[in-house]
């Protein structure tokens, strides 16, 4: 008996020991959390979390938010957004184009002439060719790159994305430093399309494949992506070619990838990392104002900033509840719009989650015009007198995601619209089918929860929502089938026009929309509340890639 | 032998055709749209249609399925002759990445997880369960139901986090999550100290449940095996305790738990999903979620085809190896 008890304690005592001596040895490694907090200075390893990792490095094929992060520290553009915060950053200007392009009298062709400055992280000089291959490779159907699209009216574009050319027509060397695109319309918003990390500079032998080129990647601007391991971790070096203008302070950016949102915070407070790159646990967020402050920029650590999205509540015009004519239910869109809680709307999505809007364009948007046209909070009594005798029945569907907060924000929905007389019945899916459903036309749907990120920054890429001549059989942005031929006229007129006419006219439209049209009842603008470390400074807020990697610095 | 493992790989094909055929029919049934999500949640349709040509989502079900087999059989007959080739599980719709390197980069991950957290919990489950069947009712016996209701009671993701706030938060002791290579470090960390440091708390958490349950069957087995006649026997002809102990009680003990680890192994090499997650390891179990929240069939099927072989040759190997421990069952 004894023996067996003495084996049994030392394989306790084993089991024991292993737990130990890898705890100890390990915890040299641990040393992150001491890293420097003394002034700033240049230099140092700037450490950025993710939980989900980048879709892609390839710039033709990156599509997401941290993804246009680091394409933006690692392209120089033609066309591009300065490192500055709203609303300077918000306005494309020239970058690797030599001021503005010379732009024919009927729209349609444009000139671009380089600087001779601009190098690749190789050493090559950045040249016209270089942001032609870029075109032309984005509009090759092998590489079905979701860039194609917005590039399909350079003349011969459609012809590459067929299959049956693989360069468009529209693209000319001029010389080694000049470049002409020409177009198949008039397309005011083309520099802002241009200002897409899609369209960098490619090395002309880069190959076409649809999986993408992977790390390392040739830079073009500040910083190069050295290595990209899927799921585990992204390391930027800095352009030692680059002579450009931007900021690039820190000596290197690592990313690593796949941990928890919770563990992600927990480390920025320790010090062992320094950013979140795709968000906080949505419940921190109250803690994290009240623990560092609030603010928009550095100093600081916690900093909440208006992002350019919005969120809405679509109302179905191709069903009676809503529809019925060009213009639809007027009265009952509008009764909608007063009747919705905003602020308890709001609420659902956290502290710090947003402001209120009940427009159509996020408030950074140039043209925007805050017209205040509904009540934060219901107003019972108008929302009564606007849906007495136009209630139809006064039962609908609400199309909701099934995930927190989409949940509870349409239940405080249906019961706002008790009090009109509207008996919603909420219907929940996964977020992927909500939208594959309400995209397609004649799915019965009253209502949904929906929201909007820009591709680009200009209003037309919030507006065109709204646009009745998009409207297809499937796959459609217009969740609220709003087709009013008058509105689409107005749509087409301002997407016409170029610069301040451009921007007074959407904003024009943006209220005239929700006034007089009110499809949508949008009830907030997305805020970014971001959290960074104690040794990290020089933050502000990038209107468009939201973390300027590249101006960021270590204290 | 033989005939057996011919008659065990024939019965291992037709389950590896019906779960991946289940999952394929279960994946189309959802009224979601892949070709969307690789294009972008607000791409114009034109942009969705392409994508759908481009992954072939145009096409009829049973016809991406063959397509499936196809890519995933070791012969392929395009030519004038059967020519052997690697299988292939197909590119990720998501990434655009092969599967086979998507599967081949997380599967070390769960192995890591799932051999370390296994040898952990037969390590404090044999040593704990054999001393409570020794003394029942005993201060250790009762302290170990109570670890067990514990461990069988509090779930994964809670115990994951709180170890990793005291133990790595607050004592800083361990990182927080992420994974170091044991080989071959892909990032800053690596190497067997920094591999076995950043596991522990994984280990821990994932051996947790485990070891409790294995605790429990442990002592019920030895308490059993304990009262046999030939325990009784051996006993009175005068074997040495300790040899009555390890030839007699833990061989006949040891048995249906020999069966359970092997089951056990090969389900978590299907992902150990809660630890995983909690702990951002990017293995089986964590890609697999990530793949289905973005309805990237063919990685989830890749996962399916990794997890469905696990569980079969562990299942074999348990049934090889009970032959081995008990003369007196034979494979037929």
């Amino acid at each position: 008996m004894h023996k067996r008890l003495t084996l049994s304690v030392a394989m306790l005592a084993l089991g024991a020991a292993l737990l130990a001596a890898t705890a100890t040895a390990g915890s040299s490694g641990s040393s992150a959390s001491e890293a420097a907090s003394g002034p700033a200075q240049k230099g140092g390893t700037l450490r950025i979390s993710l939980n989900t990792d980048i879709d892609f490095v390839d710039s033709a094929l990156a599509y997401y938010v941290p993804s246009w992060g680091i394409e933006y520290a690692t392209t120089a553009l033609l066309m591009n957004y300065p490192d500055a915060p709203a609303p300077r950053g918000s306005r494309v200007g020239p970058e690797v184009s030599q001021g503005m392009p010379v732009i024919s009298k009927d729209g349609k062709t444009y000139t671009f002439t380089l600087k001779k400055t601009y190098r690749f992280s190789n050493g090559q000089r950045i040249q016209a060719k270089h942001y032609a291959a870029a075109i032309n490779r984005a509009l090759h159907p092998k590489m079905s790159s979701p860039a194609a699209t917005f590039v399909e009216d350079v003349v011969g574009g459609k012809a590459v994305i067929d299959g049956k050319a693989t360069r468009a027509t529209g693209l000319t060397v001029l010389s080694p430093y000049k470049l002409r695109i020409r177009l198949t319309k008039r397309a005011p918003d083309l520099l802002s399309r241009l200002a897409m990390p899609f369209f960098a500079p490619i090395p002309t032998n880069l190959p076409i494949t649809p999986d993408g080129v992977g790390a390392p990647v040739v830079g073009s601007g500040p910083y190069y992506i050295s290595r990209w391991d899927p799921k585990r971790a992204i390391t930027l070096l800095p352009n030692r070619f680059y002579k450009g203008p931007r900021p690039h302070n820190v000596n290197r950016v690592e990313y690593d990838i796949g941990l928890p949102l919770t563990t992600i915070r927990l480390n920025i407070e320790n010090n062992a990392s320094d950013f979140a790159g795709d968000g906080l646990p949505p419940a921190a967020h109250a803690e994290l104002g009240q623990k560092y402050g609030v603010r928009k920029a550095s100093p600081g650590q916690y900093f909440v900033n208006a992002s350019a999205a919005f969120r809405y509540l679509a109302m179905n015009h191709d069903r009676p509840l809503f529809g019925g004519s060009a213009s639809g239910n007027l009265n009952l869109k509008k009764a909608v719009n007063n009747a919705i809680d905003r602020v308890a709307m709001i609420n659902q999505r956290g502290a710090y989650a947003g402001v209120i809007n009940d427009q159509y364009m996020p408030p950074t948007m140039a043209g925007f015009r805050n017209a205040a046209i509904y009540p934060s909070r219901p107003n019972v009594a108008r929302a009564r007198s606007l849906a007495q005798g136009n209630t139809r029945g006064g039962k609908g569907v609400f199309y909701c995601a099934n995930a927190a907060p989409a949940t509870t924000t349409c239940q405080v929905v249906q019961d706002n619209l008790k009090a009109i007389g509207l008996d919603m019945e909420i219907k929940q899916f996964p977020r992927a089918v909500q939208f594959t459903k309400t995209g397609t036309r004649g799915e019965p749907f009253d209502m949904s929860l929906e929201g909007w990120h820009m591709d680009y920054f200009d209003p037309y890429d919030f507006i065109f929502l709204l646009d009745g001549t998009t409207i297809r059989p499937a796959n459609n942005n217009n969740y609220s089938y709003f087709n009013n031929p008058q509105y689409n006229r107005k749509i087409a007129a301002a997407a016409s026009l170029v610069g301040q006419a451009r921007y007074r006219a959407f904003g024009n439209l943006d209220i005239d929309l929700a006034k007089n049209a009110a499809p949508l009842a949008s009830y907030i603008t997305d805020n970014t509340r971001h959290l960074v470390s104690r040794s990290t400074g020089c933050y502000h807020y990038h209107p468009v890639v939201e973390l300027d990697i590249a101006a960021i610095c270590k204290k | 032998v033989f005939r057996y493992l011919v008659r065990r790989i024939l019965w291992a094909f037709v389950l590896f055709i019906a779960v991946t055929l289940v999952s394929y029919i279960i994946f189309f049934l959802v009224p979601a749209e892949p070709a969307r999500l690789v294009a972008g949640p607000q791409a114009p349709p034109d942009a969705v249609e392409r994508a759908r040509k481009f992954l072939h989502l145009d096409e009829p079900i049973w016809k991406q399925y063959l397509r499936f087999l196809h890519s995933l059989s070791p012969v392929t007959f395009d030519g004038a002759r059967p020519e052997v080739k690697t299988p292939s599980l197909g590119r990720s719709f998501a990434t655009r990445q092969e599967v086979n390197k998507i599967v081949k980069a997380a599967a070390p991950i769960t192995i890591s997880l799932v051999i370390g957290g296994a040898i952990l919990w037969m390590l404090i489950a044999l040593p704990i369960g054999i001393l409570s069947a020794l003394r029942p009712r005993s201060l250790l016996d009762r302290g170990a139901m109570i670890f067990v209701l514990i461990g069988i009671s509090a779930h994964p993701v809670w115990i994951g986090l709180l170890l990793s706030y005291f133990i790595g938060y607050r004592l800083g002791l361990t990182p927080l999550g992420g994974y170091c290579d044991l080989v071959n470090p892909a990032t800053d960390c690596g190497g067997p100290v920094e591999w076995a440091h950043a596991m522990i708390l994984p280990w821990i958490t994932f051996a947790i449940l485990f070891a409790a349950l294995y605790v429990r069957m442990i002592r019920a087995n030895v308490m059993e095996a304990l009262n046999e006649d030939y325990v009784r026997t051996a006993r009175a002809k005068g074997a040495p305790e300790y040899v009555v102990m390890r030839s007699h009680v833990l061989r006949n003990a040891m048995l249906p738990v020999v069966t359970m680890l092997g089951m056990d192994i090969g389900l978590a090499m299907g992902g150990a999903i809660f630890t995983e997650t909690v702990f951002g390891l990017p293995g089986i179990g964590r890609t697999a979620v990530v793949a289905l929240e973005g309805f990237d069939l063919p990685t989830v099927q890749g996962i399916v085809v990794f997890a469905t072989v696990a569980i079969i040759v562990f299942n074999l190997a348990v049934d090889l190896l009970y032959a081995v421990i008990d003369p007196r069952i034979r494979l037929a």
